[in-house]
């Protein structure tokens, strides 16, 4: 049985992953994600993006429940 | 932890001018206020090498940017006295020369209004997930950038 993670992104990071919502394999911590997300998505390697989970930003790697709420977020430009 | 009351920040399109003058009128009934301090944010059109930026597209994830803006809210009025801040951001598209942020905050004495004015578009622009897309005139773009 394999269990995924429903992962949202914006600006810059859905158009490098084709999509602002999609499904991945579940990986277990933040740091897993992006190593998954780098080798899927070279490009994702060249540009700046921080990871909220459940609408908070993470700092540190983190475990990543099944059930998360999981963002890539690239730079802010808001205002 | 006690759930923050969060408020809607956004708005489809560009903030108008009659927007702003009617938000001012309304608080002429407080006759506590003695001052009220207001930012504007215009959509610059910027220069890039060939291409001058003709409109920029804003977007948020709505969830988390409110959650944080309430947040900020509650530390902003902690820290300073005043009697009550609005903040209005566009989404969606938005052409240079429209105002896609006001920021209007109002106390009884000056200092509280511009010190937390100042601080509160700073905090915004550094904290709230919003990401605005430069359109230029051939229809290409490029993501701007703050800080994150």
């Amino acid at each position: 049985m394999s269990s995924s993670i429903n992962i949202i992104a914006f600006g810059r990071i859905a158009e490098i992953i084709g999509t602002s919502s999609r499904s991945f394999p579940h990986v277990a911590t933040t740091n897993e994600l992006k190593e998954f997300l780098n080798v899927k998505f070279p490009e994702l390697k060249k540009v700046k993006y921080a990871i909220a989970l459940n609408k908070k930003l993470i700092t540190t790697d983190a475990a990543i429940e099944v059930s998360a709420n999981i963002a890539l977020l690239p730079p802010f430009s808001g205002g | 932890m006690e759930k923050k009351k969060v408020k809607n920040i956004f708005v489809e399109g560009p903030i108008s001018a009659a927007f702003i003058g009617e938000s001012i009128a309304k608080h002429s009934s407080n006759t506590n206020i003695g001052a009220h301090s207001i930012f504007l944010g215009q959509v610059r059109s910027d220069v890039l090498g060939e291409n001058v930026v003709q409109s920029i597209e804003y977007t948020t994830y709505a969830d988390m940017a409110l959650e944080k803006m309430a947040e900020i809210r509650e530390e902003i009025f902690a820290k300073h006295a005043l009697t009550c801040m609005h903040i209005h951001h566009s989404l969606g598209i938005i052409s240079a020369g429209e105002i896609c942020l006001f920021v209007f905050t109002s106390s009884k004495r000056r200092r509280a209004a511009v010190d937390a004015c100042t601080e509160v578009v700073e905090r915004i622009k550094n904290e709230l997930p919003v990401w605005g897309k430069e359109i230029f005139a051939d229809k290409t773009h490029q993501w701007k950038e703050n800080t994150l």
